[in-house]
């Protein structure tokens, strides 16, 4: 009976390795006697630790409902009869629950992430990352394989911790499905956050070491952000969806009982308002559920492009431009549908419920900006690779070779992005002037002119990041990121430092912002049009440089040595 | 088809270039099946790069590389290509948390083989490298010979039929450099394709059966060793006497084959560039004893690959 026992293990073992060698790797390398006898101790501790505490917090414990203030009483005690009360138990059930979820998410999203980020940027800086990408395995297997893998001793911990979160969730009297539905959302979640991490851990090799505390700080903000559960009815609502906590209220009825005398860490009270586009997803759980899970899959199915381009090759493009167009489509339809006007709910706060033309504008502005910042780094090219098809290819003379330029610019991965950008940017200014002929009230031609502004704008960023990285610097990393942010960051800063508002002198420098939308009310069309004109003005500079410098690059040794250059490198 | 003709690897204007530097230069280079060939050149002259590129680890800035006939696609898993490759550069990482069976059963699970072929490979692989009796120690616990074996193991684990050895004795000491270059001429004789840079031209010689120099990123040379030594290498003879070095001189000047000599004068020796063939060799001794020269050492040999790349080539330094 052993022997048949052994023999299935073995199989077992030899089927989860050759259908995963990574994985296999990982859990040969993590399932250590000691580490997992550390796991199981802190696992088990933690768990009577947080009882404790929860059990400490309960002041009425000791039997004096009869003697407690409304409040107090409201909350931890059950009336039985006229003078008669008792702990409610039940809502202390609630409480460790959905103390017990919010612990178990940050545990498994944050402190995976961590692992996952620290892992990977270790086997980046070791060089062995090469020798697995060498092997023809594909970079899925490989990457699925850490994703179960490195985290191996937090699932461990979180399998310990199930009997006590289903537990405590039965003994609140929440369904057990309604239990398995929030799990089923922290997995996907899980999914997509460690998805996250791994590109991080990919790309953040320049920040020696410091990637995996610095990525992992900025999911648990995030997650911590989103406890406000507030619903502005524009694109920033979108983040609830990336929140495991949102499907909470849900799960603990939060709503059918109206917060009546709880307070239950990240209530998300506020949530029912939650729309996107027509669909009223706060309505009901399940709604949310399947939300969530198309959000996380789709957004994890981005993440996963330039996973795979980075770990078949360093040095290429997070994205491809043709992955760009598609990404940029997806991500402005997805984050325009939560800017709507949608009917306010009878008991959310009247304030946030009633979004208007101009904030939501703004908003759109502002996310439309993040996003192609966040678009110029992703299609960044290698500097080597530029310099290539400058030399190679990017200075054909023949009409032919004009045509492949241009092919080139649209959709070659080592070509400038500056094209691309432009693209992406009449992409997603489709979608944008669409919505606002949908948004029923508010001034669309402002709101054109502003999207026009932003436009423009963001295609001086993209160029003057081109130019600068053109040069040959070290750094390069660090430079990108000064160059995007600083010109970004400058004027605003100079407006909030001499104190300028829209209608007031100097209210030009908006133009020169993400925020044109707000101060063209109180400009005039002439100057409007003189600063519309320096932003093409600017373009056809840049443009200007960048051409200048990529023929530059592309000059073969000859050419410079016959210019009379003073040093030309061998070769 | 002849097995011994067919072409192993295949590069076609293969070119790398580090900003403006070009680290391979426009390089078409064809390796036959069975071969071992000898990668020699300067520091910086682009062997490094070249096998990089030959190992996938490095994407070509223009051209193509085939492995046998089949191209090499930019951006693509070529997982079938792959499995005909082993790369073992020079300074290589192990994973120190795993056993020595757990690495090469890890490495072999990634190369797709399966059970019970793994188990007998990796038995194979061990007792070839010698390290079946280290089969359960930690990898952190090898020594650095072992480590350079281990990695040659996890190379050839999955049966390669195209070797990349990128100075592979480099900082070993002479006894594991001995037990490598065993393990080479064991897998040469099984009839893998080699491609190997070493700093150390003696244990090339002894290896190769042809050689590429490279130079500023340009393959020089690229021949069989038979034909190298056929077309650079003289005959030398060394000659060492109890008497004076000037009477040996003046009879070396009496003979037609001897071109120009060395004289070291602590040795009381002779080193004597020879055009002639064996008889005449014979006919020289005859003539020295002849003249009453005390000769106790009288050595005829060919000039090794050392001199040729030092002095034929004019290479300042050997890599």
């Amino acid at each position: 009976m052993g022997k048949v026992r052994f023999s299935l293990l073995n199989t077992g073992v030899e089927t989860l390795g050759d259908w995963n060698p990574q994985l296999m790797r990982e859990i040969q390398g993590r399932l250590k006697l000691r580490s997992v006898l550390f796991t199981l101790l802190g696992s088990f501790l933690g768990q009577g630790l947080f009882l404790f505490w929860r059990y400490r917090t309960l002041e009425l414990r000791l039997g004096s409902c009869e003697t407690a203030d409304f409040l107090k009483k409201s909350q931890e005690c059950v009336q039985a009869g006229t003078h008669y009360f008792f702990v409610n138990w039940q809502e202390w059930w609630l409480q460790v629950f959905t103390w017990g979820c919010i612990f178990l998410m940050f545990g498994l999203v944050v402190g995976g992430s961590f692992m996952l980020i620290s892992d990977l940027s270790q086997e980046d800086r070791q060089g062995t990352l090469t020798f697995i990408s060498l092997s023809p395995q594909t970079a899925q297997t490989i990457l699925v394989g850490k994703m179960i893998g490195v985290p191996l001793l937090i699932f461990l911990a979180a399998l310990l911790v199930l009997p006590l979160h289903y537990g405590s969730g039965l003994l609140a009297q929440i369904p057990f499905a309604k239990i398995v539905c929030f799990d089923l959302w922290l997995l996907a979640g899980s999914f997509f956050f460690y998805s996250l991490a791994l590109l991080l851990g990919l790309v953040g090799n320049w920040l020696s070491g410091f990637q995996s505390w610095l990525g992992s700080a900025g999911i648990f903000m995030l997650l911590l952000l989103l406890k406000n559960s507030s619903i502005y009815k524009n694109s920033a609502d979108w983040l609830y969806a990336f929140s495991p906590t949102a499907l909470l209220p849900y799960v603990t009825n939060t709503f059918e009982q109206n917060g009546y005398g709880r307070e239950l860490p990240f209530a998300h009270k506020n949530m029912v308002d939650l729309h996107w586009f027509t669909l009223p997803l706060g309505n009901t759980g399940l709604l949310m559920l399947l939300f969530a899970l198309i959000n996380y899959g789709l957004w994890s199915g981005w993440l996963w492009q330039p996973l795979q381009r980075r770990f078949r090759n360093p040095h290429i493009s997070l994205l491809s431009k043709k992955q760009s167009y598609w990404a940029t489509t997806c991500f402005i339809t997805c984050s325009l549908k939560f800017s709507v006007y949608a009917k306010p709910s009878f008991d959310s706060n009247f304030v946030y419920a009633k979004p208007s033309f101009d904030s939501n504008m703004v908003v759109v502005l502002m996310t439309h900006l993040l996003w192609f910042l966040l678009l110029i780094v992703l299609l960044l090219p290698h500097h080597q690779a530029l310099e290539d098809w400058a030399r190679f290819r990017g200075d054909y003379q023949s009409a032919k070779g004009r045509r492949q330029r241009i092919k080139d610019l649209i959709w070659a991965d080592d070509s400038p992005t500056w094209v691309a950008i432009a693209i992406n940017l009449g992409i997603a200014g489709i979608p944008i002037m669409a919505w606002m002929l949908v948004f029923p009230q508010g001034n669309r031609v402002d709101g054109a002119v502003g999207l026009l502004f932003n436009s423009t704008l963001i295609l001086i960023f993209a160029l003057f990041n081109q130019v600068m990285l053109l040069r040959s610097i070290s750094h390069r990393n660090l430079w990108t990121t000064a160059t995007l942010l600083g010109p970004v960051i400058l004027p605003i800063f100079l407006l909030a430092i001499f104190g300028v508002q829209s209608g007031q002198w100097g209210e030009s420098l908006f133009f020169l912002t993400p925020f044109a939308f707000t101060a063209i009310k109180n400009i005039a069309f002439m100057r409007a049009l003189q600063i519309f004109l320096l932003h093409l003005g600017l373009i056809t500079g840049l443009t200007w440089q960048l051409n200048r410098q990529l023929k530059r690059s592309g000059e073969s040794t000859t050419q410079r040595l016959l210019r009379g250059d003073k040093y030309v490198e061998q070769g | 088809m002849d097995m011994s003709s067919e072409i192993a690897v295949r590069t076609q204007g293969l070119t790398k270039r580090f900003g403006r530097h070009v680290a391979v230069n426009e390089l078409d280079l064809e390796i036959k099946s069975g071969e071992v060939f000898g990668l020699i050149g300067p520091n910086g002259a682009g062997k490094t790069t070249l096998i990089r590129m030959l190992a996938t680890a490095e994407q070509p800035t223009l051209g193509d590389i085939y492995f046998r006939g089949q191209l090499l696609e930019r951006n693509q898993t070529n997982a079938d290509l792959k499995r005909l490759i082993g790369y073992l550069p020079d300074d290589f990482p192990l994973y120190e948390d795993l056993t020595v069976w757990e690495y090469l059963n890890y490495f072999a699970r990634l190369y797709q083989l399966r059970q019970p072929r793994r188990r007998q490979r990796l038995l194979d692989v061990l007792e070839l490298v010698q390290l079946t009796h280290k089969r359960r120690s930690s990898v952190a616990s090898l020594s650095r010979g072992m480590k350079q074996r281990l990695g040659l193991a996890r190379t050839i684990i999955h049966e390669p039929i195209l070797l990349l050895l990128d100075e592979p004795v480099s900082g070993l000491d002479p006894l594991a450099r001995v037990q490598f270059r065993e393990l080479i001429t064991v897998l040469r004789e099984a009839g893998m394709t080699i491609v190997i840079s070493s700093h150390i031209l003696s244990d090339l010689a002894e290896l190769c059966t042809s050689v590429g120099i490279m130079e500023l990123g340009f393959l020089v040379e690229n021949t069989s060793l038979q034909q190298l030594y056929q077309d650079l290498s003289q005959q030398q003879i060394q000659i060492s006497t109890l008497g004076d070095l000037p009477s040996l001189e003046l009879e070396l000047r009496r003979c037609p084959h001897i071109e120009e000599w060395q004289v070291n004068p602590d040795m009381r020796q002779v080193k004597a560039r020879f055009s002639g063939g064996q008889q005449e060799a014979a006919e020289l001794l005859r003539s020295l004893l002849a003249a009453h020269i005390p000769i106790y050492n009288f050595q005829c040999q060919q000039e090794d690959l050392e001199t040729i790349f030092l002095d034929k080539l004019d290479h300042k330094q050997v890599s």
